[in-house]
């Protein structure tokens, strides 16, 4: 076995006889003449990796017995340690106490394990107790020094640490400040329990605390009667609940798993049992067949630089990046002639309905330059479908029409009254008119033919609005009947504003006919005229001419209405779809339409200290209150207008957005952050299937990021899918604790694969050397990582 | 509400007061009438233009007297230009209910 491929069922904490000196009668039963009774009932309850651990005793005789059923075909045992359960007064501030501490050795050295027991007596054969009863902590730590094997520690914590009473010889009996000292540097690998119910306690506890990377919890039945397992004796009414453990059955994956919260559950439930995954990956190099088993978790690929790691993640999902345009057909040909070169023969496949997502190398900083957020494949299946703005549109476009039409028609009227012209008074007495004189005029009347123009235009538009509503599959048949009629009567509406705009246009070719007919006349009779009646009928003219203007002055002002910015206040919800910890959102720059914002959309293009309401300036007044603007007065309603409308424009325009917990992470995009959106999301996506592929999620990624949140997601996701991941990176590695590593090595130009969990080792090589002789900075987070456990190990 | 005015001869300029205030002139020398200074004084803003009278303050100023026509003449021909625009209004609104009303 060389990939964590399953959790493990454990218990680390039975007793036998050799516990008598403490338990009296309570484990007669337990003698080795009886082990097979212990180890039928471990197989009947599953029970893979095990301990004997008796109080302040070892019995090798014992511990070799139940090994006999190791790997047994009939038996479920996989793994026995040797174990022993100290009597340990400890000093606190409450004085000292006594802990029961179990610890559990590394099996390898089997020699040390037969002087296990010589460590724990004196000369007299006595068990070495320096306080009544138990060892000193001084006395604990010499014991295991002579022991000199590589040491899990788990001490009795009973009651749950929510709890107000404590259980004799607990952890949390020894003081305040001493329990501290026990959780921050570490002293013990796990606290172990055994009440089913007291693991929500202590649940919540940890994540009241924050403590929850600091205290790892296990269950041991503390059974002192086998023919009772896994009960403690008969009389035992705990609802005892067995713990697994993500590893490799061996001492070093105990570790690894018991110094990891993430690896120890209370059900089988590290990997998504739904999920299909690829088994293993065959190459063959150079005649070489490999056969690399993956883990159905997190699966790393290492190697030195353009050893192929990159290649391999291209050549196994058959270049589909090539399809998509990620990569060119020069690498793809690059890739072959290397795999030539080197006769390596990629001869796994994994099909494309059984990859998740294939992110390549640089890809996700690629997705998440600013922009491409919204537009991202991936993300926009998220987002709920665009808010319709249209409707509030018009009604916003409806009231800055009548606003721009007053505007328009008072500026229009101000220029006409500056328009209004001089003209001399006749000074002397002309009595009588000497030939005829054409006085007053009629004028076109376009603002008709305008309005009915828009009236049958806009009606029109209506009819093509409700075509399309006509249009939906969802609309019901009555519905539909319904908007039929309205369309005939729009229809014969928009034909009798058709009609009377033509009758306006007539009309407006006849006045134009007319007056081309009396100017000529005009000219005709002007050449014929005396001067003093030439004089007689300018003056009639002008006298016309001004009636003529200030009545239309008078008459348009008096239609002309002062509006106001009033429009009723309507709500814009903002479409929502949650998704993990974030809210994926269609939504406008507004909330709600009202007086307040036709109000703002005329302040956002005016200047700061405008006091003056827009409906009050002249053109030139808006020319200088318009912000940034410079040109002529005549320009200045429509620059006013085309800002508007781009403000408009930008606030009715759908926006995709992503909060969470109401922050709008959109609005503080960096890559980092959209990466980390992008894998918490990918991290928790359990809709759709397959494997995730992704090549150096590193990139671009700060270091406290990936210790903060990427290695978290990353395990969720190793529960929920399978990971295949190219990465240089030891905290992907070593703090990952991923299933399984793939190491691409080359020796004398050959290429070669070397696989297995962290904890593998074999006669060949070790996982562990590999990663901190091959990884920049591996040693370093080995050395973190594995803090006191390998106290034999070089590194 | 009647508005009037009283039509003056000032030393360079004739003169329209209303409510003692000097509201339009024209000056002696050259008759130029303006008819935006006119419109000003007698029909911008909130004025009420439906009743003007301008009372001739002036006798037996040839020049004056034609000012002073010149500007009765022009309040007429508003008023009267006006009024008809109304009536033709009136008639197109009730032409546009009868026709909706077919």
């Amino acid at each position: 076995m060389k990939v964590v491929e399953s959790g493990y069922k454990i218990d680390l904490h039975i007793h036998s006889v050799y516990s008598c000196s403490k338990d009296k009668g309570k484990v007669a039963f337990n003698t080795i003449d009886n082990i097979g009774v212990l180890a039928e009932k471990l197989n009947d309850n599953g029970v893979q990796m095990c301990a004997i651990t008796d109080h302040d005793a070892f019995g090798f005789d014992m511990y070799k017995a139940l090994k006999t059923y190791e790997n047994d075909k009939q038996s479920s045992i996989i793994k026995v340690f040797p174990g022993i359960e100290f009597t340990v007064e400890f000093a606190g501030e409450n004085g000292s106490t006594v802990l029961h501490v179990i610890a559990i050795f590394n099996d390898e050295d089997e020699l040390k394990v037969t002087k296990i027991a010589e460590c724990l007596v004196d000369d007299n054969g006595k068990t070495a107790y320096d306080k009544k009863g138990a060892f000193s902590e001084e006395k604990f730590l010499s014991i295991l020094r002579i022991i000199d094997l590589d040491t899990i520690l788990i001490v009795h914590q009973k009651s749950s640490l929510t709890s107000s009473r404590s259980y004799k010889n607990d952890a949390n009996t020894v003081g305040k400040e001493k329990f501290q000292e026990f959780v921050y540097t570490d002293y013990f690998e796990a606290f172990e329990f055994k009440n089913r119910k007291n693991e929500v306690f202590n649940k919540s506890f940890l994540n009241a605390k924050n403590l929850t990377e600091n205290i790892r919890f296990i269950t041991g039945s503390d059974c002192h009667d086998w023919s009772c397992y896994p009960k403690e004796t008969e009389n035992d009414n705990t609802d005892f609940v067995y713990t697994y453990v993500k590893c490799l059955p061996c001492f070093k994956g105990l570790v690894m798993a018991i110094t990891d919260h993430r690896r120890i559950k209370t059900v089988n439930s590290f990997f998504n049992p739904t999920e299909t995954y690829i088994k293993s990956i065959q190459i063959s190099i150079a005649g070489a067949q490999y056969d690399i088993p993956l883990s159905r978790g997190i699966n790393v690929i290492i190697g030195d630089n353009s050893i192929g790691k990159s290649l391999l993640l291209h050549k196994l999902t058959s270049y589909r990046k090539l399809q998509e345009g990620m990569i060119n057909k020069t690498m793809v040909k690059g890739y072959d002639n290397y795999l030539k070169k080197h006769k390596i023969d990629v001869l796994t496949t994994i099909p494309v309905s059984e990859i998740f997502v294939f992110d390549m190398q640089g890809e996700i900083r690629n997705k998440f330059e600013q922009g491409k957020i919204k537009s991202d494949d991936f993300f926009s299946q998220y987002y709920p479908s665009a808010i319709k703005s249209d409707a509030y549109r018009e009604k916003i476009q409806r009231k800055l029409n009548a606003i721009f039409s007053f505007l328009e028609e008072k500026f229009a009227l101000e220029l006409l009254e500056a328009q209004l012209s001089r003209f001399k008074i006749i000074d002397e007495d002309i009595e009588q008119a000497e030939s005829i004189t054409f006085v007053g005029s009629v004028s076109k009347n376009n603002l008709c033919v305008e309005g009915y123009n828009y009236i049958s235009s806009d009606l029109d538009n209506v009819i093509q609005k409700i075509e399309t509503i006509m249009d939906s599959t969802w609309l019901e048949q009555d519905d539909k009947k319904q908007l039929i009629c309205i369309i005939k009567q729009i229809e014969i509406m928009s034909k009798r504003y058709e009609e009377k705009n033509k009758s306006a246009e007539i009309e407006n070719k006849k006045i134009a006919l007319f007056q081309d007919a009396v100017s000529k006349f005009k000219q005709k009779y002007q050449s014929s005229v005396s001067d003093t009646q030439k004089k007689l009928s300018t003056y009639n003219e002008s006298i016309d001419n001004a009636v003529e203007a200030i009545v239309t002055i008078i008459s348009r002002r008096e239609k002309l209405m002062v509006p106001d910015f009033h429009i009723e206040k309507e709500m814009i919800q903002i479409q929502t779809e949650r998704v993990h910890d974030y809210e994926f959102n269609s939504r406008l720059d507004i909330t709600e339409i009202d007086e307040e914002y036709i109000e703002k959309l005329f302040a956002y293009v005016m200047k700061k200290d405008t006091k003056k309401s827009v409906f009050e300036m002249s053109q030139d007044e808006l020319a200088v209150q318009l912000l940034r603007f410079n040109g002529v007065p005549s320009e200045a309603l429509i620059e006013l207008k085309k800002r508007i409308q781009e403000q408009l424009d930008s606030d009715l325009a759908n926006k995709y957005t992503i909060t969470q917990a109401g922050k709008d992470r959109t609005q503080e995009l960096s890559s980092g952050l959209d990466a980390q959106i992008y894998f918490d999301i990918l991290s928790y996506e359990t809709s759709h299937g397959g494997m995730y592929i992704i090549d150096q999620p590193e990139d671009n990624i700060s270091q406290k990021a990936i210790r903060d949140y990427l290695l978290d997601r990353f395990k969720t996701m190793g529960e929920n899918r399978q990971v295949l991941m190219v990465t240089h990176r030891p905290q992907f590695i070593v703090n990952l604790d991923v299933d399984n590593v793939i190491f691409i090595g080359r020796e004398n130009n050959k290429i070669y694969i070397q696989s297995g969990a962290l904890e593998y080792r074999d006669a060949e090589y070790n996982i562990l050397d590999i990663i901190s002789e091959h990884i920049e900075g591996g040693l370093d987070t080995l050395r973190k990582r594995w803090k006191r456990y390998e106290k034999n190990s070089p590194i | 509400m009647k508005r009037i005015l009283q039509f003056k001869n000032m030393k360079e300029s004739y003169a329209c007061f209303e409510k003692g205030e000097k509201v339009f002139e024209i000056t002696k020398s050259n008759l130029q009438f303006d008819v935006k200074a006119f419109y000003q004084a007698f029909y911008s803003g909130d004025k009420d233009y439906d009743d003007i009278e301008v009372e001739n303050c002036i006798s037996k100023d040839k020049n004056g007297k034609h000012v002073y026509d010149c500007i009765v003449l022009l309040i007429s021909k508003i008023k009267e230009k006006l009024v008809e625009l109304s009536i033709e209004g009136s008639n197109e609104f009730s032409q546009e209910n009868d026709s909706a009303e077919e």
